[in-house]
């Protein structure tokens, strides 16, 4: 008897869902239908993009607009897309489980959220898209802490994208304008690293420790050794920070030590942070 | 003489004639084109004339001759310990001696560049299947390996093979691995000859905008040479690239091969010079190029001998 029932509801969604086509070159986010729940929850598209709704749960779905703008299937492992051409908040549900809920913000501009923080006085390439003819002025406003101010502007490429340079001295919010609408806005984050080091000396056994602050797990920490011979500050060793952003060296050496422990960048070179110089005398006769 | 015991004799020569004269070594040696991160001048200054350089100017990703356990299981010094050569550039150091087979195992693990890769080899015997030089419609796989590929170069140390010689990148893609440090040497002994106590290799190329030793610009980053007063210490100077360079060292003189003492001999690219002194000179002294634009541009070392 539930099964009857079940079917026409099923035949009338699947009848009622217009044509879905997923354009290639247009395609923006994706979201999971999964058993009780869309995600993510939240997904921002620039104007004209689509967004793909794609089934990964047991249970038949549909995802329909509270404002019934749109409205699609999602039987199996279906796929459902819609491309979203205006700016705007779009929220959306399931017909069968009323209690899924989803929402979509359109935007006319993005800025790309940025990898990883930088260090005080970097240089980063803060870039974007936008839905506006190529040309088109973008102004990108930065707030430190007191309020935003402008930063510079550049403009809208053929393919969408704008770019700018910038060099923040500390964490900064920037968002973009143009044409009227505005970016949501994006944090760089600044942070700036310290290292400390600690030296003893067990017999012939020199250990040498460091900690990193704010914690950097798995970033590269170079061991330098000031040596005569090298004429300067001498790189010996190179090891990961573990979970706690604490690294440990070990070397073997009678002779007098002159340490300190540089933490770098991904190329294990170019130092971000450094030690103070820690010292350790040479092995007792 | 019987007609009996002529032939008899005749063959009893013959066959002693036919008996090779010593039993032929085989040396086999594992080595891989192994893509790395290279820092030219690890101290990032050049500590004569105060000038520093950022790791922008003096890090790159690059490919190097790597040596390797056999069937390339785990990684190798290129060079033994005891030589103060550091390790990656230049590659491997073929040690052998006359009269021995070289049989080089060569793997391409190059997944940065993805570049053929192949091994030349200069001073020894060999054929044209082992020749490693790249030309259209006549070489073949040595000449070109793919990554992921492995190739074996077969080669013999003849009696006229005795001293050090080049060895390098001689693919398509060879003029951007020798700029990048793919080259190495081949140092083969006369019969009887002894291993010095220190055998030095010293290998002239620019590299980016330095004109390196063994791929390092400037005092503290090229190689520190070590020995104590007493040690043999053999000296191997090669050129790589298009200019040729003036190798001189402090406090010391040599016999070179045209029996003339020299303190300074030139060098053209993948020429090669081997000498030995009896060390007598205690004390840190300069090795450089003596080319002044290049010793400027970090074609300098130090050597310290102890007592």
């Amino acid at each position: 008897m539930k099964r009857l029932a079940l079917v026409p509801l099923v035949a009338a969604v699947a009848l009622a869902a217009p044509a879905s086509s997923i354009a290639m070159d247009d395609s923006g986010p994706m979201v999971s239908a999964q058993f009780a729940a869309f995600l993510p929850q939240q997904v921002t598209v620039l104007a004209g993009k689509s967004v793909m709704w794609q089934n990964e749960s047991v249970r038949a779905h549909t995802v329909t607009a509270d404002d019934g703008s749109f409205s699609g299937a999602l039987l199996g492992s279906d796929t459902y897309s819609h491309a979203f051409d205006s700016p705007g908040t779009f929220l959306y549900h399931c017909a069968i489980h009323p209690t899924m809920r989803g929402e979509v913000d359109v935007y006319r501009l993005l800025l790309d959220a940025p990898g990883q923080a930088l260090a005080p006085g970097d240089a980063y390439t803060l870039s974007g898209h936008a839905a506006l003819p190529a040309g088109t002025t973008v102004s990108i406003a930065g707030d430190s802490g007191s309020g935003f101010q402008p930063v510079g502007s550049t403009t809208v490429g053929g393919d969408g994208s704008f770019s700018l340079g910038v060099h923040p001295s500390t964490s900064t919010t920037y968002r973009a304008a143009a044409a009227g609408d505005t970016s949501p806005a994006v944090l760089v984050q600044v942070l700036d690293r310290s290292v400390r080091a600690s030296i003893a000396r067990h017999r012939a056994r020199v250990v040498i420790g460091a900690r990193v602050m704010p914690r950097a797990p798995h970033a590269k920490v170079v061991l330098q050794l000031h040596l005569r011979e090298r004429f300067g500050w001498w790189p010996v060793r190179t090891a990961r920070l573990g979970r706690a952003s604490r690294a440990r060296f070990t070397i073997h050496t009678r002779r007098r030590v002159s340490a300190r422990v540089v933490f770098t960048r991904a190329d294990g070179v170019t130092p971000v942070a450094s030690s103070p110089v820690v010292r350790v005398q040479a092995m007792a006769r | 003489m019987s007609r009996i015991l002529l032939p008899f004799l005749t063959a009893l020569a013959a066959a002693l004639v036919a008996v090779p004269a010593a039993s032929a070594r085989t040396v086999n040696y594992w080595i891989a084109a192994k893509p790395m991160t290279w820092n030219e001048i690890p101290n990032q200054r050049d500590a004569i004339m105060g000038t520093h350089y950022s790791p922008s100017q003096t890090v790159f990703p690059t490919v190097v001759y790597k040596r390797y356990t056999r069937d390339w299981k785990r990684p190798l010094r290129n060079v033994g310990a005891g030589t103060s050569n550091q390790d990656d550039i230049p590659g491997p150091l073929i040690r052998a001696r006359v009269g021995d087979r070289i049989r080089v195992h060569f793997k391409n693990m190059d997944t940065v560049f993805k570049r053929v890769h192949s091994m030349h080899f200069h001073g020894v015997h060999y054929r044209p299947s082992s020749d490693g030089a790249y030309l259209p419609g006549f070489s073949g796989r040595d000449a070109a390996v793919e990554p992921g590929h492995s190739y074996i170069y077969t080669l013999h140390a003849g009696s006229d093979s005795v001293g050090v010689w080049p060895y390098h990148d001689h693919s398509q893609s060879m003029e951007e691995s020798i700029a990048g440090g793919m080259y190495g040497m081949l140092s083969i002994l006369g019969p009887g000859q002894k291993r010095p106590d220190r055998e030095f290799e010293v290998v002239f190329a620019p590299m980016g905008q330095f004109q390196t030793i063994d791929g390092r610009a400037f005092v503290g980053n090229t190689p520190v040479f070590t020995s104590k007063v007493g040690e043999t210490v053999q000296w191997d100077v090669m050129a790589m690239g298009s200019e040729h360079h003036t190798f001189h060292v402090h406090g010391h003189r040599w016999r070179a091969a045209d029996g003339t003492y020299k303190d300074t001999q030139t060098v053209g690219p993948a020429e090669t010079f081997v000498f030995r002194w009896h060390e007598d000179a205690p004390g840190t002294w300069l090795y450089h190029c003596h080319v002044e634009a290049h010793m400027m541009a970090g074609m300098i070392g130090i050597y310290r001998v102890r007592r």
